[in-house]
């Protein structure tokens, strides 16, 4: 032991020494800019791309999964540098992202480095010697599983809130994000998971702050222990922002888990709507995590049997631990389009829309590597990082179903129109919902309604579609006796596939209370014509299967059309979004099967059609 | 504090003091009379605890119990670790090797580098600062989209206008969201907007005239370069917020081997398996390599 202290003495006599002879005190203060001014005036100039949804070791079942590498992997992974995986692949992306919100679970945050260093109050957990076992024998899944079940049923014996726990890791979730914040190059937002369940339903939200680490700092996440309540959750927020000047705002996802809780007709507590309610939910999260690895959530086939694109990678399974498995009544308060719809009926009723909602994609990796591109797809979590047998591993397993990890999907990102890379300003962007989702494409999509755009406006987009209306995001009011009119413009991503087909989604309110929804074809590739049931025929598919390779001339690199809505009526509430479809590209499974070696069973599908959805631009005519 | 904290003397002795306390501890067994001391401060901490997680203070019996609970735990302690109780358990093993770890990182985060450190690391790593190189050019882009051969029309236009003036040949081209003229775009930039193909492509054509056709991903490329520029490095003061982060990152990284190695130079590691399961080879790299 002595000769042990010695030797670190003597190390820090040298290390010591070595800095001393260079010792200058002038310019050794770390700058950290406090400023969260920015120019946020002007039309929105740049797309900014972006996951607002990832977790690393501190999330207690990302750890858990195996995952060991944290914050500084994270970042400098998403900036564009290469990292080395949890499972020691080195890897980078093929382009950096402009932004990341680390958004760790705030319930039980640090709880699974505690674990792993036996810090003293989690040894004492009725639940460690269980824990411990299975992370000493390695069994790191069933452990992660343990902890995701029990903590979704309210099963844990002990408070996930303990501030003492908590205080720390915010500090140094704070701290990591402040460091790696580079106004004008990378944005790192601080946020983190409000992980409620309510008997396993998923009723998840992110936390993103527009605010810098001084004002953060004062106020702890809020979790599922202090409230599953929504409710809840923005009166913590409207407290901190009240306190601080702050501003926050709340992304909810995974609806498609949650069994027809995400957007009720009731409030969660069990009371009538009332207005009160539905604003505070409209103000609070202004936009939906629409796409990401647990399934697409923006149509199902069963509530749009109309439209041949809505059957996308859905997770109708049942909840989030699949202990209450999925009927067909549940879905309309689960989809993206749907609840769209059911926000119009209460606009049209009680005068307020609850859910008003634009769009994002984002990843949810737990794996602190924000990957959404199918030739690098580092899975949901840890345990399923590249590798031969990744696609058969049971990865959410009850008594009464499975989903095995084929069923995941690179999916998606956040693109966010601004007129700079700031906080500031892609924050402002996404209250305004200036925003839209990808499945991980980077595709450049364009939106904008007014009353008076023609076609030579597509000659001059930006400035016509500013000048002239508003773009996706915005409002359209009292159309007289004029119908809207909407400019729809994408350009596919360089480094993906060319573009199947512009479509604008319709929904709307009908004066009985029925609520209904329409796709239109506004453009799409080659010289194919519109079919007896009104429909572009299929673009074909053109991935070979032996080198996951396709062929981007049976689609386009950019679509654009000006359309007035022939259905029109001015006295409905309604509104309009944009989906883009690309041609047929390789899924990951099949880079998979070409990398790896791994044999499927026939069900795993190997192509795909990646897509973007925007937020919609909502007509009232009031 | 962090002024002080910079100076190098004192930074030294309060390492020493805090080792001193460290050895001392280890080596209480040696002349305390098994006793275990409640101060203010063990109080405190009870207290402050009990607050953060109930949002009060605790009752007297409360407290009373508090410290109740840790004289127990103390004593546990005390005599499992005289039981040797804590000998070969994995749980503290790792936990031990972790507060060493964590001990280094301390030692790490303590050195604040000063610029010249900075610097040095800067000039070290300047490859990893270096911009891209940059473009000036013109470039008309040939879309498959209206075409039926995009390539042989870029082919064919550059065979009929070699020579063409920058406002001629605008008009053969098709019209997409990016510009006719980049005026200094580093070759990142442009991969982002153009797929990164286009840069690639962009290595292999003569400059000051037009040229092509070159791939990016939205189809081929007539392009007239007019000016490249080589990487440069960017000013040490403009990315110093990059090179701290990067120079913290590493030394961490750095410090943590080198105790490690420092600690390594004290144990011979030998190699004892005589399983015949395993190739002998394998035994042999395992016995040379560990030493190294």
């Amino acid at each position: 032991m002595k000769k042990i202290v010695l030797i670190v003495l003597g190390l820090t006599l040298i290390l010591s020494c070595s800095s001393d002879k260079k010792a200058d005190s002038n310019q050794n203060e770390t700058q950290i800019n406090t400023s969260t001014e920015s120019s946020n005036t002007g039309n929105a100039t740049s797309v900014y791309w972006g996951d607002t949804h990832l977790h690393t070791d501190l999330s207690m079942d990302a750890g858990a999964f195996g995952n060991r590498i944290c914050m500084d992997e994270a970042y400098k992974f998403a900036r564009g540098e290469e990292v080395t995986s949890s499972t020691g692949l080195k890897t980078k992306l093929s382009r950096p992202l402009d932004f990341l919100v680390i958004a760790d679970h705030s319930d039980g945050m640090g709880l699974f480095p505690a674990i792993v260093n036996k810090e003293k109050w989690a040894t004492e957990l009725e639940e460690y010697p269980r824990w411990r076992k299975l992370y000493d024998e390695k069994k790191n899944s069933e452990m992660a599983l343990d902890i995701i079940f029990n903590f979704s049923q309210g099963n844990f014996s002990f408070k996930t809130n303990d501030p003492e726990i908590m205080k720390p890791v915010w500090e140094s979730i704070v701290a990591a994000a402040e460091k790696y914040n580079d106004p004008g190059t990378f944005t790192a937002f601080i946020g983190y998971e409000w992980t409620s369940l309510i008997a396993g339903n998923n009723l998840h939200r992110n936390v993103i702050y527009r605010d810098n680490g001084d004002k953060a700092i004062t106020q702890l996440p809020y979790t599922n222990e202090d409230s599953s309540d929504p409710e809840k959750l923005w009166e913590n927020l409207a407290s901190y922002e009240e306190r601080t000047g702050g501003q926050v705002l709340a992304i909810p996802h995974n609806g498609n888990l949650s069994n027809g809780m995400m957007f009720m007709e009731e409030t969660i507590s069990g009371s009538e709507f009332d207005e009160a309610y539905l604003k505070k939910r409209a103000k609070w999260e202004p936009l939906y995590e629409v796409t990401q690895i647990k399934g697409d959530g923006e149509a199902h086939p069963f509530l749009s049997p109309n439209d041949e694109f809505a059957d996308y990678e859905n997770w109708d399974f049942g909840n989030l631990d699949l202990s209450t498995l999925k009927t067909n009544d549940m879905l309309e308060h689960e989809y993206a389009r749907s609840a769209l719809k059911i926000g119009l009926k209460y606009k049209t009723t009680m005068g307020t829309n609850p859910y008003k909602f634009g769009l994002v994609g984002s990843t949810d990796s737990h794996t602190s590597l924000s990957t959404a591109d199918d030739n690098n797809f580092f899975g949901k979590a840890s345990n399923v990082e590249p590798s031969k047998e990744r696609w058969d591993h049971p990865f959410v397993k009850s008594e009464k179903a499975t989903i095995y990890t084929w069923q995941t999907i690179a999916s998606g990102y956040a693109a966010v129109w601004a007129q700079e890379n700031t906080r500031a300003s892609l924050w402002d962007a996404m209250k305004r919902k200036e925003t839209y989702g990808t499945t991980g494409s980077r595709m450049q999509i364009r939106f904008f309604g007014g009353y008076d755009y023609t076609a030579s406006d597509l000659d001059n987009l930006v400035d016509a579609g500013y000048s002239k209306g508003v773009p996706m995001g915005g409002d359209l009011n009292n159309a007289g006796d004029k119908s809207p009119t909407f400019m729809a413009y994408a350009l596919m991503d360089p480094e993906n596939g060319s573009l199947d087909r512009i479509q604008i989604v319709k929904g709307w309110a009908n004066a009985d209370g029925s609520l209904e929804e329409k796709v239109y074809d506004v453009d799409w590739s080659g010289d194919r014509k519109v079919d007896a049931n009104g429909k572009v025929p299929s673009v074909g598919n053109s991935v070979n299967l032996e080198n996951a390779t396709w062929d981007n001339s049976i689609g386009a690199t950019e679509l654009k059309a000006v359309w007035t809505d022939p259905d029109f009526n001015a006295a409905l509430e309604a509104f309009y979004y944009v989906r883009v479809i690309e041609i047929p590209t390789p899924r990951w499974t099949l880079f998979d099967k070409i990398n790896y070696g791994a044999e499927f069973s026939d069900e795993v599908p190997l192509t795909q059609t990646e897509r973007g959805y925007t937020s919609p631009i909502w007509y009232s005519p009031k | 504090m962090k002024k002080i904290l910079k100076e190098p003397f004192l930074h030294f002795i309060f390492l020493g003091i805090v080792l001193f306390i460290l050895y001392g501890l280890v080596n209480k067994n040696s002349n305390s009379k098994d006793t275990i001391i409640i101060n203010d401060f063990d109080v405190s901490a009870l207290i402050s605890k009990w607050e953060m997680q109930w949002k009060r203070p605790p009752t007297e019996k409360e407290l009373q119990n508090l410290i109740n609970l840790n004289i127990k735990q103390e004593i546990f302690y005390q005599e499992a670790l005289k039981m040797n109780l804590d000998h070969n358990d994995e749980i503290i093993k790792r936990r031990l090797s972790q507060k060493m770890k964590f001990l280094s990182n301390d030692i790490a985060a303590m050195i604040e580098p000063t610029d010249e450190d900075l610097k040095g690391y800067y000039k070290e790593h300047s490859d990893k600062y270096l911009t891209p190189p940059s473009y000036s050019l013109y470039q008309i882009t040939f879309s498959p989209d209206n075409r039926k051969d995009n390539y042989k029309d870029a082919v064919e236009t550059l065979k009929q206008f070699p020579n063409a003036s920058f406002d001629e040949m605008k008009v053969w081209g098709d019209a997409l969201p990016f510009s006719y003229y980049f005026e200094d775009i580093d070759a990142n930039e442009l991969g982002l907007q153009l797929g990164s193909k286009f840069p690639e492509g962009l290595k292999k054509v003569a400059i000051k005239q037009w040229a092509g056709p070159v791939q990016s991903g939205f189809g081929v490329h007539l392009v007239y370069i007019t000016e490249i520029k080589a990487p440069t490095l960017p000013d040490f003061e403009l990315i110093k917020k990059n090179i701290i982060r990067d120079y913290e990152y590493d030394n961490q990284q750095e410090i943590n081997e080198i105790i490690y190695q420092e600690f390594k130079k004290n144990y011979s590691i030998e190699i004892d398996i005589k399983s015949e399961d395993f190739d002998p080879k394998f035994v042999e790299y395992l016995q040379t390599e560990l030493n190294n």
